[in-house]
């Protein structure tokens, strides 16, 4: 019976012009949504090759020059230029830093357009201060991507409902129902039957589409099964839930222009007005403290302790007796940066609690968002998306994080060393501290967010039995 | 074959059919004549279990149609005035389709063979139902009673609109079905074609059978005047 | 006659209920909006006006120093929030609220909003331009798309036509019946706006002309809207089919054109990663004059000049500091390669910007959208003009320092010290924004799109309403 009217369904749909126009159209804007992530990605990962590849080669430079100096074959530059000083290395020739592009990257832009994705902290500075924004037009900012995500959370849904907001209300118009309805069957049966096959023909579609993109941009998505199947089924759960609200609207028994209008305006809700008004509650509720404070708290602690270098030094050494110059009669070479150093940690001392705060507000605005995503399945798909493709604010804050661990691992590195007046050696490239980066301690939401959007399919389930409970169709014949 | 026992619709507290009991044998047309309003698509849509009786019953071969409303559409064939089907599959798929919902297979060549004693010409079997004509397509409901091998037909006004030449030949196919044994009810306008093919004929008012009769009672002229008669 | 049918089309949309919750639901989101974002830019402003007072005091204050430690100190300017910005926030979100001034180097505004935001701010806030220039057209879309089609289902367009009615004023008659419920809902929004942003004390610059012209440009969209749903209304015979038209129409110009067209800027003028750009600059610095840096070829050369200008054999025998002129020749040398550069940047900039104004020619949306945030001056011209009157100020700063170290020191004293007296003889930073005749004119051929767009939408709906068939 189902087989019988799926089969039919599916000659009905094969020679409907407009349905294949709409599959086509959707295959293109796939391509091109891939097509513009995958440029994004791709210029974010030949920025961090090419900064990589500068950092071996001015190490292999600087290796080169220590033995020539070593071997006095060169006469000694000036102390400012000399690579066997470690202050030198530390400040000229940092790491770098880089955040990697996950392998879906090209899904989502998601935060990626406003950060650049690599720092290279020096020895001396606050981690804080480093700079992350990257340098971009902010109308492109504001106008968004055309990537993947968008396709999927604003654009799908509006598939979905095309291609089904008619499925009864036309019959119904045309006539073809009371026919249809003469017939020993169960109209619940047979409008279910219609639209799981008009689902599974969407669904297949859209994944073929994707698959198919990603396939001829090139990305590994075979390698990566796992990530690649949690894309799909995260995708194929919202088809599900715009196509059960669909079917949960079909069954009010209007026509089919009264549909249309409801169901757009189930889309407007959802993807547009939700999410706007959460986002601007967490504003309105939780306002992030004006950077600018910070600014004058941060620039108020330096100049107090740059004013008072010499003692805080003094104090520095008595809490780190271990750094205290041993041999008292030879003169340390990194003098002057022993007293910054100090008083770099007087800064961060001063200005954590400034920084806490600011955090604290960051993440209070942060919980709260994460707790109301849950009123909307776009909000669900857009987080589900950004976590698969690393671009969510959390990597983001995780690798700004990452940043501020190794500039101290850097820093580390290097204080013993100065304090006990040693220089670098040609072989000390190869023991440098190296960054390589991780998402793996990002808490993933995923889990989460397809339960959010499972729990909406199981509401638009319920929806749809007691609707259909309510009426039983009365409304059908009611012209 | 088809029974009514006191059956009555009310509609926001208007009664659409006050109660009303009539029974249609195996072999009878019985045709239903009245104004716009007075009834007969009701009662028509509540043989159908379209819309819920508000009281008595309909009967579809002793069975009530609300309790076994599966049961009972396995039996008849619904031809409304205006039969729409797919627009964009060929009569014969329209056919296989409606007959596949009540799970009646056959090979292809006996659909063919149900078209063609419903009176379709060869050359249309296989044209979309886009290019048919109203009196086509009643012809593929016509075949559709055929496949499901109908005991019983609900007609609601099938020959308004066609040109007499369709309307005649309609009335022959239902002329042909019912001495197969077919129970045919039919609402209709047509006086001339209830007295030509009708066996039985009720005529209705206002949510009332007022009038039951036998077409061999009666002659066209008394027919009219009875009617007219009970319209006013 | 005009009136009597718009009247009559008023009445027949008010009495469907889809209206009515609709249109509530509109001027709801409107006010929450609007009342929303005042609270937003008065909690800005305050703490604008608090960080500008900080970086003041923190500049004179700064105790005894060397003139150029002071510049190299710097201070921060900081971008004011304009009134208008409550409707429109532009890109505000986007770009950076500070600029840290400070010598040699020129730097770009930091701690854009949208940074330490969540990833839900990308779906865009709720604030008044976001319900003006997204939900009322679809509002519009709604109450209008069956405005032909429903006559054409019930036959009473046949009627009407046998009465001999003028289907071109029928046409305005239908139009106006849109217009008027739109005008009801935009005119209470304009007269608190006025009334709330006349009651702001610390800007001043609010007028209610700006206000004026920008609901103009807002009026003007609707209409171009109004023209197009019935335009398309009167070509379908089904209603549905009108409405997805339309629909699809609304989702590629308001969102697939701005993204579509974005990135065909970028594939076409890529704005270089911040690396790249800092790389560039870095490697015309090396190349020229180093302030800090006498042994540098340039500096030697200029050295040179100077002593044969002055017929002096050493820079210790010149009427004035020679460390601190030469740092000012590096400091002007190296504001000319920022000013080569960021003019570049600029130029991709106004290409980019250019790939919009064509783009506009597809999407109503586009021309309106850029008009809005210039009016409101939350458009990146305007955060240019910021930064650039940032950039000015650095030099003139940066400028008096090495000039007061130049003129009352000697060579080689570094223990030159000057106080808070030469600190507050430098003005404050005050920017003025531009005129409003200069935004305009920036912003003629988006005007142009916009009256093009209105001009020819109506055209079209005439072409199709005096060839319109009655079946």
């Amino acid at each position: 019976m189902l087989k019988h009217t799926i089969k039919y369904e599916w000659l009905n749909l094969l020679r409907d012009r407009w349905v294949m126009i709409l599959l086509i159209l959707f295959l293109g804007i796939t391509v091109f949504a891939v097509r513009n992530g995958k440029e994004k990605v791709e210029d974010r990962m030949a920025t961090i090759t090419k900064e990589k590849e500068k950092m071996g080669k001015l190490d292999r430079r600087m290796a080169a020059e220590i033995d020539s100096l070593n071997n006095n074959l060169k006469p000694a530059p000036e102390p400012w230029q000399d690579p066997r000083a470690l202050d030198n290395i530390g400040w000229d020739a940092p790491r770098v830093v880089a955040m990697d592009a996950q392998p879906l990257a090209v899904v989502s832009t998601g935060q990626s357009d406003l950060f650049t994705h690599y720092a290279k902290p020096k020895i001396y500075g606050e981690a804080y201060t480093l700079g992350f924004s990257e340098l971009s037009n902010p109308v492109q900012l504001l106008f968004g991507s055309f990537d993947l995500a968008f396709v999927c959370i604003y654009l799908l849904p509006l598939l979905v409902l095309g291609f089904s907001y008619n499925v009864l209300s036309s019959e119904k118009e045309s006539g073809v129902l009371r026919l249809t309805l003469a017939q020993p069957i169960s109209l619940y049966q047979w409008l279910f039957g219609k639209l799981l096959l008009r689902f599974f023909i969407l669904t297949v579609i859209v994944v073929a589409s994707i698959l198919f993109s990603l396939t001829i941009f090139g990305i590994e998505w075979m390698g990566n099964m796992g990530a690649a199947m949690k894309l799909i089924l995260l995708v194929t759960v919202y088809i599900f839930f715009w196509f059960l609200i669909s079917f949960l609207i079909n069954l009010l028994g209007n026509s089919s222009g009264s549909n249309a209008v409801t169901l757009i305006a189930v889309w407007v809700v959802f993807v547009l007005l939700i999410p706007s008004i959460i986002s601007q509650t967490a504003n309105s509720f939780y306002p992030v403290p004006s950077r600018t404070i910070m600014i004058h708290e941060y620039r108020e602690a330096k100049a107090l302790a740059e004013k008072k270098a010499d003692e805080i030094l003094k104090t520095y050494y008595r809490e780190h007796p271990e750094y205290a110059p041993k041999d008292t009669t030879q003169q340390n070479q990194y003098s002057w940066w022993l007293g910054n150093f100090a008083a770099s940690d007087v800064i961060n001392q001063s200005v954590q609690p400034v920084l806490d705060d600011y955090n604290e507000a960051l993440n209070r605005q942060q919980n709260w968002v994460n707790r109301l995503r849950f009123l909307s399945p776009a909000i669900l798909l857009q987080d589900g998306l950004n976590d698969l493709a690393g671009t969510s604010p959390t990597h983001y804050t995780d690798f700004r994080n990452q940043v501020i661990a190794f500039a101290n691992t850097w820093r580390h590195y290097f204080i013993p060393r100065m304090f006990n007046n040693e220089k670098m050696r040609a072989e000390d490239f190869g023991c440098l501290p190296t960054h390589s980066y991780s998402s793996a301690q990002v808490p993933s939401h995923y889990l989460a967010d397809l339960m959010g959007l499972l729990f909406f399919l199981t509401l638009a389930i319920g929806g749809s039995l007691w609707v259909y409970r309510k009426n039983r169709f009365e409304n059908v014949f009611s012209v | 074959m088809l029974e009514a026992k006191q059956l009555s619709k009310t509609y926001h507290g208007k009664q659409a059919l006050k109660p009303t009991s009539f029974t249609v044998n195996k072999g009878d047309i019985f045709c239903l004549l009245g104004a716009n309003g007075a009834g007969k698509t009701t009662t028509i849509n509540l043989f159908l279990n379209f819309i819920q009786p508000s009281g008595g019953q309909a009967l579809i071969d002793g069975k009530d149609v609300v309790k076994e409303p599966l049961e009972t559409k396995k039996l008849l064939t619904y031809i409304p005035e205006n039969l729409m089907l797919y627009p964009n599959l060929t009569g014969l798929e329209n056919l296989e389709y409606f007959s596949g919902l009540a799970n009646k297979k056959y090979p292809k060549e006996e659909f063919l063979r149900f078209l063609t004693e419903a009176g379709l010409q060869g050359d249309a079997h296989d044209k979309r139902i886009s290019t048919y004509s109203k009196g086509m397509r009643q012809k593929v409901g016509i075949a559709l009673a055929l496949a499901k091998d109908a005991q019983v037909l609900l007609l609601d006004e099938p020959t308004s609109g066609l040109d007499p030449k369709a309307s005649n030949e309609f009335s022959e196919l239902l002329t042909k079905l019912s001495k197969k044994g077919v129970a045919t009810l039919m609402a209709t306008h047509d006086l001339f074609r209830a007295k030509e093919t009708g066996t039985h004929i009720g005529m209705m008012r206002e949510g009332s059978l007022v009038e039951q009769l036998t077409t061999d009672q009666i002659n066209h002229t008394d027919l009219e005047k009875l009617y007219l008669k009970h319209m006013n | 006659m005009i009136l009597k049918i718009a009247l009559k089309e008023l009445k027949e949309i008010v009495r469907e209920g889809r209206f009515r919750i609709t249109a509530i639901t509109l001027f709801a989101l409107l006010l929450a909006a609007l009342f929303v974002s005042k609270s937003y830019y008065t909690s800005v402003n305050a703490q604008h006006s608090e960080a500008k007072k900080n970086a003041r005091s923190e500049w004179v204050e700064q105790g005894q120093k060397n003139p150029h430690s002071a510049a190299h100190y710097g201070t921060y300017a900081f971008k004011p929030k304009y009134p208008l910005s409550l409707i429109d926030n532009g890109v505000d979100k986007y770009t950076g609220v500070s600029i840290y001034l400070e010598a040699h180097k020129r730097n770009e505004a930091q701690y854009a909003a949208a940074q330490d935001q969540t990833a839900l701010s990308r779906f865009g806030d709720l604030t008044p331009d976001f319900v003006l220039i997204f939900i009322v057209p679809l509002f519009i879309i709604l109450i209008g798309f069956n405005a032909f089609t429903r006559e054409r289902e019930s036959g009473t367009l046949r009627l009407l036509k046998s009465q001999g009615v003028s289907t071109w004023k029928l046409t305005m008659g239908k139009w106006l019946g849109i217009f008027l419920p739109v005008l009801l809902i935009a005119i209470p929004v304009y007269v608190l706006a006025a009334l709330f942003l006349a009651n702001i004390k610390d800007y001043g610059q609010f007028s209610l002309w700006a206000l004026t012209l920008l609901f103009g440009v807002y009026l003007i969209y609707y209409a171009v809207f109004i023209n197009i749903t019935l335009f398309v209304s009167s070509l379908f015979k089904k209603s549905n089919l009108a409405f997805v038209t339309l629909l699809g129409i609304w989702m590629v110009s308001c969102l697939a054109m701005p993204k579509i067209s974005t990135a065909i800027a970028d594939k076409l003028y890529p704005y270089p990663t911040q690396v790249e750009f800092e790389e560039q600059i870095a490697a015309d610095k090396k190349k020229g004059l180093d302030g800090h840096n006498p042994w540098n070829t340039e500096a030697k050369k200029l050295e040179e000049e100077t002593l044969k200008k002055y017929g002096v054999d050493s820079v210790q025998q010149l009427p004035f500091n020679w460390d601190g002129f030469l740092m000012q020749e590096g400091e002007k040398h190296t504001a000319d390669i920022y000013f080569k550069h960021y003019q570049l940047l600029k130029d991709t900039y106004v290409n980019q910007t250019n790939v919009y104004r064509s783009t506009a020619a597809l999407s109503p949306f586009l021309p309106t959208r850029f008009l809005s945030m210039a009016i409101c001056r939350t458009d990146y011209t305007s955060h240019w003009d910021f930064a650039n009157a940032a950039e000015n100020y650095r030099i003139e700063l940066v400028g008096k320092m090495n000039g007061d170290m130049a003129a009352n020191s000697k060579y080689g004293d570094w223990d030159y010290l000057a106080d808070d007296k030469l600190w507050s003889s430098v003005p404050d930073f005050q920017y003025e924004p531009t005129s409003y005749t200069t935004v305009i004119r920036q912003n003629t051929s988006n005007l142009i799109t916009l009256l093009a767009w209105l001009l020819l939408s109506f055209a079209a709906l005439y072409g199709a309403v005096t060839q319109m068939k009655t079946i």
